[in-house]
């Protein structure tokens, strides 16, 4: 036997090794070949969308390391400060040279500078202006499942971001194309700072196509083949005849865009991805170098242009301005801006901190920097609150996706299963414009709890609900609050309450508690206010 | 009269050592998986016929291989895109280095010289009989197995001979 014939034969051995031999039944459920998508068209332009976005991002070579010197590039003086970093346990050395890297795979266009005191100031130009986020600046790249796509024109989903940027939520992730993906990020795996490896390099089976090759730590290695697994049950899971998405993609995210959406067909145990897209050389090279860039750790806070904000302009912070606009609301009604503004602002405090309001002479203006844009959406911003008596519950291996009268749980910690609950909606009380007051509670026994007032109108059809379905075999003796069409919790009602005053309990962390409050308690923005969308390139108004 | 059982016997005999070989064939394990599991859901589609078969396994490979030719002819630039973004995250086996560089040396033979080279070193099938599983005369075979050795020599060091015709 020659060399050649003994190699070739450990390789079918170890290709043998480590295949996994699906069940007869898995076998059989597979698509018949001729009748197989891979993935719907929309898909397609949406996985290659995210990387479109990277195009023009030029790596600093190594020879601008900036460990070595205080300010780099001769224009940096003159450029404004951008963001501020300050605070961890990095010395100004280190944090320099790490902030200088980042900022380098991010754009030419800048510079960093360590100021007295321990800070570092990242200035920035026009173009740099344009390319570095406080979200890209602290190296967010992250991996989480899509529950969906869509393309443009997209009406936000029912099932769209519930809680602020710390909740556990689905969000909509916008293409550069239009197309976007709904994610869920309460299961998303942060691969920032875990990568051991990024490389670019040609594609073995296609060489004239570039790939990045991603080799990840052993523990996040093990966290993502959990969710690899998760993935490939998911898609097992579904109907195939009703299954006009793939339910086994995961979404690489950088800066808030989808890099790629692969769909996962086989657990991945041993940490190393490679991301086929639609790269170039120059695109592959530039997300290998921005992803391999260290993170900034947490522990480090970063300001975002410390500019004054015009007195006129209410924010909720300081840096208003920096971040770009994201939303127009506008009124037909009698209401003043003013005061509509007040409400406005308040909602979009209950769904992010990364966000600001202010008024122009017939807007307000809602800015969002990029955790805002995850946590707030047009459809968010509106209440969308109301109770329905369940009717059943089945758990997380229903498909119900995008099919009304049935809502997913979004919360984890109270549905650990991803429990599923279907409503009767022809009995919904809605709650939109009828809670007078919600504040999360700690009880004597430690347990965190919501209290919940309402108003006399919904007190009265509320105790008229209880008293209906108090008593009811399970699980038509519970009532399901809904808030965008997400389940937040659906206790049993042991007994009729009639006066409106309701407290809601059951395993709620503190975090968890203040966040449903917030939700439950800001004010509902009337039907006759307009919100638009506002695309990323638009010009003042 | 054979049963499911004999399929599950078959599957359950032949699904890795099948896998095994085409991934030489092929050079990606995904693929390979993809083609073999296809073929033996065909297999069992049609199971009162293919059982009566002397070999049933070297039906469900004929039937991979083509299915993986087929796919390389008839893919479009889309689709092919398509094909790449959903295997995009890909399970590979470990290999040493020296496995590597076969793979590598591999990767820049035509399919069907590597189809020839697994169906001859890996399946151990003499050259008429991969003449008569691809439905090509023996000499055309021969210059696959010739051509291949020769394009493997040039980048791999060791003897890539046969050491007996």
């Amino acid at each position: 036997m020659s060399d050649l014939e003994t190699r070739l034969r450990a390789l079918a051995d170890a290709a043998s090794a480590v295949t996994t031999q699906p069940t007869t039944d898995e076998l059989l459920a597979r698509p018949r070949p001729l009748q197989r998508k891979w993935l719907p068209v929309t898909a397609i332009a949406a996985a290659t969308a995210g990387i479109i976005a990277l195009v023009g991002i030029h790596p600093w070579s190594a020879s601008k390391s900036p460990a070595s010197t205080s300010s780099i590039g001769a224009r940096c003086a003159t450029d404004p400060v951008a963001f501020r970093l300050s605070g961890g346990s990095l010395s100004v050395a280190d944090l320099l040279a790490l902030v200088g890297t980042r900022l380098g795979a991010l754009t030419k266009d800048g510079c960093v500078e360590a100021r007295p005191g321990g800070a570092v100031d990242v200035r920035l130009g026009a173009t740099g202006r344009a390319a570095v986020t406080l979200r890209s600046l602290r190296g967010e790249f992250f991996v989480a499942p899509v529950m969906g796509t869509c393309a443009r024109p997209c009406e936000p989903p029912p099932t769209n971001s519930l809680f602020g940027s710390d909740g556990a939520h689905y969000v909509l992730l916008p293409g550069s194309d239009g197309a976007r993906y709904v994610l869920d990020v309460s299961h998303r795996l942060d691969l920032s700072g875990h990568l051991v490896r990024a490389s670019a390099g040609l594609v073995p089976q296609s060489p004239s196509d570039w790939q990045v090759t991603l080799t990840l730590d052993n523990a996040t290695g093990a966290l993502f083949a959990q969710q690899t697994a998760d993935a490939v049950a998911r898609e097992r899971n579904i109907d195939h005849s009703d299954a006009t998405q793939r339910k086994d993609q995961l979404a690489f995210v950088n800066d808030g865009a989808v890099v790629a959406a692969p769909a996962i067909q086989a657990v991945i145990t041993d940490g190393n991805v490679s991301i086929y897209g639609n790269f170039t050389e120059q695109t592959a090279k530039a997300f290998a170098a921005q992803v391999t860039a260290r993170s900034v750790p947490s522990d480090v806070s970063i300001e975002s242009d410390p500019l004054p904000t015009p007195s006129a302009s209410a924010s909720l912070d300081a840096a208003c301005e920096a971040r770009p606009m994201a939303y127009l609301a506008s009124t037909s009604g009698s209401q003043p801006l003013a005061s509509l503004a007040s409400v406005i602002r308040e909602r979009v405090a209950a769904l992010t901190s990364d966000g600001c309001v202010e008024t122009s002479s017939n807007n307000v203006i809602i800015r969002l920097g990029g955790a805002g844009t995850l946590a707030v959406t047009a459809a968010s911003l509106r209440s969308d609150l109301w109770l329905a008596p369940v009717t059943a519950q089945c758990d997380s291996n229903c498909s119900t996706f995008g099919k009304p009268m049935t809502v997913y749980s979004s919360d984890p910690h109270a549905y650990p299963q991803g429990a599923v609950y279907t409503v009767d909606d022809t009995r919904k009380l809605v709650l939109d414009g009828h809670i007078v007051s919600a504040h999360a509670q700690l009880q004597t026994t430690g347990d965190w709890t919501v209290a919940l007032v309402m108003d006399s109108t919904a007190a009265a059809a509320f105790g008229a609900l209880t008293t209906q379905v108090v008593g009811a075999a399970s699980p038509g003796n519970q009532l399901a609050l809904i808030d965008h069409g997400k389940t937040l919790t659906a206790p049993v009602i042991q007994s009729a309450i009639t006066d409106g005053n309701v407290t809601i309990s059951g395993s709620l962390t503190e975090q968890e508690a203040n966040m449903l409050a917030s939700r439950l308690g800001a004010p509902a923005i009337p039907a006759n206010v307009q919100i638009r969308a506002v695309p990323a390139d638009a010009p003042a108004p | 009269m054979r049963t499911d059982e004999t399929f599950t016997d078959l599957y359950d005999g032949c699904y890795r050592r099948l896998v095994g070989e085409l991934y030489v064939a092929l050079g990606s394990l995904p693929e390979a998986e993809d083609v073999v599991q296809d073929a033996f859901a065909q297999a069992y589609r049609r199971w009162s016929k293919i059982r009566g078969y002397d070999e049933p396994a070297a039906w469900v490979r004929r039937v991979a291989l083509n299915l993986a030719s087929n796919r390389r002819r008839s893919l479009g630039r889309r689709d092919h895109a398509v094909a790449r973004i959903a295997g995009g995250l890909r399970v590979e086996p470990d290999l040493s280095t020296e496995l590597l560089e076969l793979t590598e040396a591999l990767g820049a033979l035509p399919f069907d010289q590597r189809t020839a080279l697994m169906l001859h070193h890996v399946a151990g099938l003499p050259v008429a009989a991969i003449a008569a599983e691809l439905g090509v005369p023996d000499g055309t075979v021969k210059a696959r197995l010739s051509r291949g050795r020769v394009a493997l020599r040039e980048r791999l060091s060791y003897d890539v001979e046969e050491a007996s015709s």
